[in-house]
Parts: structure tokens; C-alpha cells; sequence
């Protein structure tokens, strides 16, 4: 894939010129990307974060961390088969592109059970009305809400979880909260849902980072979609910027 | 009552009309294309018999499709072969070659030159008598998730082995040394196949099961498939450090 790769616990690099002709760099911090081996349910997420973090942070640097590790850590994985796509998600997922992650009907049951079926048909009618009237995308999303935007489709995740769809994770501003704790005195932490397509969202942070940053140093996804392996980032802030953490 | 008519015709222009777009829409075809079947290299040694094999997938349908999983199994050839343990790996050159199918989406039109590695364990006269078969039955199932939920298909594969030995053998003089897969081996033209050899290099208490030559009673011995290479011409270097088996294979193992 081309586009920024991460150097084993190196610096944000371009190659290629892929991801770097995207989105500008994110104003206000330098991210540093760190690998890790691959998390499973079996690991504390706390404890992972300190130890792959451990000795590099400076106070005023936040922590971001993918809501993939987050998700598998708090155990929720879903395989296709435990779930039965009802009308309303076979329906529905056929007018999705299928770049999407709800474009399978597995997905978008799962995100009906925890979001609820009026609000789901409901996306469904103003996503495809603003489509034709306004000849306007994402509306769908939008209202259909947190589910339906950060769920993980079956190959969104490295292997062995390639086959599984990834929920969203559970309380990520407490989880933000608890990392930033562990972390130390003038850390933040937060949670980023980030993909090659540009976009990045925040979807839980500690008090005091500042969310708008950090989303747009992170829609470059520094992480990279595929192998690169690399769950976690420090961001730095610039020494002309103000500290965020 | 014209109000009425409108009214039913309004309702049920609605359900026509996904109708008609669901049907134009169409869904992914996945399918293994059991015909384009292709072996690329056969190995034997002590105690393992294992062939590599070329099984395109292809998504004939107008939508992405996501080849969400795939298992391959022998058939089983008879109570003979009970002792034999098998173990499969996937590899798609270039993008998957961990041995783990890791679930894909594929486009419409597009092909997989899936490439499957199937290994036998097992006492050796079994190994033999297995190497020794013209075609491999193989079961092949497969999930695809489109727009439509998770489908399985089954697909059933023979597996082309006489083929790909005459294939091999008329490439090899008799009695020429060549660069195999694993050891190089001399290759024989007929007659039985050559006791197997452990490890250490002393003739295994075992024999051949299949009896072959004129006295046997199954037929003409074939040659045993062990080469893969000619060392004489130039060719890649393959997986192991040995020749391409691609190559060789009358050429269509290229990559």
C-alpha cells in the first residue's frame, strides 16, 4: 500500500509520495509511531500502553491509540456467523459502497443490534435522500452514529482477527481517562479511529487533549491500514505550538 | 376510484423498483475454477510426500466479492491410507504467502492464482502408493460474502498427477541427475519406484506397496515424481534454494 509508512518505532516517513499528497501534516505535533507485537483479548491494554510508551514521553505528550487494540482488548470481536442479517441489513447494505465497512450485511446487523433499527432505517432514508437531492455523502453515517462509523469489518483487522468484525470499544473516554492515568502526570491519551482514506476520528480522549489536533495530525493514519503492526503513537507537540496534554 | 388506482400503483412501484435495482445490482460470484487446476511441483522424501498446486479463484459476479475462507481436503483414497496425515497451506504469490488465507475481497473479473500446498505424512509405502496415484480427489469449500450473506460452495478438484509426471518426465533424460525440490534424485523412465530412503541414508525397512513391471499386478511402474528441474538450463531460483518447479512444469507456473 503505498503512502506513509512506520519504521519499527520510527518517525513518520512518506513514500512514494502516497499519503503525504493527502491530507496536510497535522499542525502542532510530531507523531512517532511504535509496533507492537499483536494484541490479543488476553492483554491489559494499560499494561501494554506503559510498557511500549515506557521512557520515551515527555509531559505534554499525548498518547494515541488505535480503537482496534482498544476493542480487542475489551474482548469485542464478533465472527460472521454468530450474527443473522435480518431484512433491514440485507436491504441496506446493498446500497453501500463496498469500501465501507457497513456495506456487509454482517456489519450493519451489528451495528441495528446496538444502535437500534429505527435509527438505522432511519440514516437509511436521510443518507439517501441528501445523496440525491444535495449530492451529499456520509449522512448515513452520521445519523446511524458512533456504531456505525468506527465498526471494523471482517479484513479490517491484521490476522488472526482478519475474520472477525470489531465493535466499536466500550466507554473510550473512561479508557482515555484510566490510560492517562497510568501514564503519568502531563500525558494525555487518546483514542483514534484512523484509515487510509483521510479521515480520522476521536473517538475518546482524556481531559485536556485537544481533539481537533489530533484528528487532523491523524488523518494522514500514520498507523497504515495493512501489516505495518503499529497500534500506538506518541504525538509531541512542536516546541512553537503550545503543549496539548 | 381513480385515487385508489394511483394510490396501489404508487405503493407498489416501491417495491418494484428495489426489486429491479437489487436484480441489476447483482451480488459477487465467487467460484474455484476446478478445470484451470495445475500442478507445479510434487516432492517425495522419507516420511513426507507433497505437491504444489495452482487452483485459480475467480469472481464472476458484478459486485466485490470477499473470499472470506477456504479449506481444502483430500478424499479420502481408501482404508490404506488411513495412517496418512495431511496438512494444507494457501499461498497467493506476491500478496498472501504466510500459508494462511487471510479473508480478501475481490473485485469483479478478478482472478486468484490461488496456490495450494499439500503435504502427506505417513509410513512410506503409503506415501509411495499415494505418489503413485494418477489423480488426487480433493474437496474444496469456500466462503464468499457479497451483498448477500456468507455462501459456502463446494467444489470437487482431481488432481492431475500422471499428467503433471509425464509432464515432468519428458523433460528429464533417463538416468539424468537433476535439481529437484528437495534432494536431487536420479530419475528413472519406468520400472518400480525405488525403495524409500530414511534419513541417514540406509534403505527403509519398508517397501514399495504397489507392485509394478511386467509381473506386477497394478499395472506399469511410473516414474517417481521427484524432479522438478533441469540443471543443464537456466532457470530461477525457486522457494529452498532450488529450481522455480514453476518453470519446469511446462511453463506454467510463471509468476
Amino acid at each position: 500500500m503505498k503512502g506513509a509508512v512506520a519504521g519499527r518505532e520510527g518517525r513518520l516517513r512518506s513514500r512514494d509520495g502516497g499519503r503525504s499528497a493527502g491530507p496536510p501534516p497535522g499542525p502542532g505535533y510530531d507523531v512517532q509511531v511504535i509496533r507492537t507485537e499483536i494484541i490479543t483479548p488476553d492483554h491489559d491494554l494499560e499494561e501494554v500502553v506503559t510498557r511500549y510508551t515506557r521512557g520515551r514521553l515527555q509531559s505534554g505528550d499525548v498518547v494515541a491509540v488505535s480503537t482496534k487494540i482498544v476493542s480487542i482488548t475489551q474482548g469485542r470481536l464478533l465472527r460472521p456467523e454468530e450474527l443473522r442479517p435480518g431484512t433491514l441489513a440485507r436491504l441496506v447494505s446493498r446500497f453501500i459502497d463496498q469500501e465501507g465497512s457497513c456495506s456487509s450485511p454482517y456489519s450493519l446487523q451489528a451495528v441495528i443490534e446496538h444502535t437500534g433499527r429505527c435509527r438505522v432505517a432511519l440514516a437509511f432514508v436521510v443518507g439517501g435522500l441528501t445523496r440525491v437531492l444535495l449530492r451529499r455523502s456520509g449522512d448515513f453515517y452520521r445519523v446511524a452514529g458512533y456504531y456505525a462509523r468506527v465498526i471494523d469489518d471482517v479484513m479490517g483487522t491484521l490476522p488472526p482477527f482478519d475474520k472477525h468484525i470489531v465493535l466499536p470499544p466500550a466507554d473510550p473516554d473512561g479508557v482515555a481517562a484510566r490510560l492517562a492515568r497510568a501514564l503519568g502526570p502531563g500525558i494525555g491519551a487518546c483514542i483514534i479511529d484512523a484509515n487510509d482514506l483521510g479521515r480520522a476520528e476521536v473517538v475518546g480522549a482524556s481531559p485536556g487533549v485537544d481533539r481537533e489536533a489530533v484528528r487532523r495530525v491523524m488523518c494522514a493514519n500514520p498507523w497504515g491500514n495493512t501489516d505495518q503492526q503499529a497500534p500506538l503513537a506518541i504525538l509531541r507537540p512542536r516546541r512553537d505550538e503550545p503543549a496539548a496534554g | 376510484m381513480r385515487w385508489l388506482a394511483w394510490t396501489l400503483a404508487g405503493l407498489a412501484a416501491g417495491p418494484a423498483a428495489l426489486a429491479l435495482y437489487v436484480r441489476r445490482q447483482g451480488d459477487a460470484d465467487v467460484q474455484v475454477d476446478a478445470r484451470a487446476v495445475s500442478v507445479l511441483a510434487v516432492e517425495r522424501r522419507p516420511g513426507r510426500w507433497q505437491v504444489r498446486f495452482r487452483l485459480p479463484v475467480v469472481n464472476r459476479g458484478r459486485q466485490k466479492g470477499m473470499l472470506y475462507e477456504i479449506l481444502v481436503r483430500p478424499e479420502f483414497p481408501g482404508r490404506w491410507a488411513a495412517p496418512v496425515r495431511w496438512s494444507v497451506a494457501f499461498f497467493w504469490p506476491g500478496v498472501q504467502e504466510t500459508g494462511y488465507w487471510s479473508a480478501t475481497l475481490l473485485k469483479p473479473g478478478q482472478v486468484v492464482p490461488l496456490e495450494v500446498e499439500l503435504t502427506a505424512y505417513g509410513p512410506d509405502p503409503v506415501l509411495d502408493r499415494l505418489a503413485a496415484l494418477d489423480r488426487l480427489g480433493l474437496v474444496v469449500r469456500h466462503g464468499v460474502i457479497g451483498r448477500s450473506p456468507l455462501r459456502w460452495s463446494l467444489t470437487e478438484v482431481k488432481l492431475p498427477l500422471a499428467a503433471a509426471a509425464a509432464t515432468r518426465s519428458s523433460l528429464a533424460a533417463p538416468g539424468e541427475t537433476l535439481v529437484g525440490w528437495g534432494a536431487a534424485v536420479p530419475v528413472e523412465s519406468g520400472g518400480p519406484p525405488p525403495e524409500p530412503v530414511e534419513p541417514a541414508g540406509r534403505p527403509a525397512a519398508s517397501t514399495p506397496v504397489r507392485p509394478a513391471g511386467p509381473g506386477g499386478t497394478a499395472g506399469p511402474g511410473r516414474p517417481v515424481l521427484r524432479v522438478v528441474g533441469r540443471p543443464a538450463a537456466p532457470h530461477r531460483q525457486g522457494r529452498g534454494g532450488g529450481a522455480d518447479p514453476a518453470t519446469v512444469a511446462g511453463g506454467r507456473g510463471g509468476r
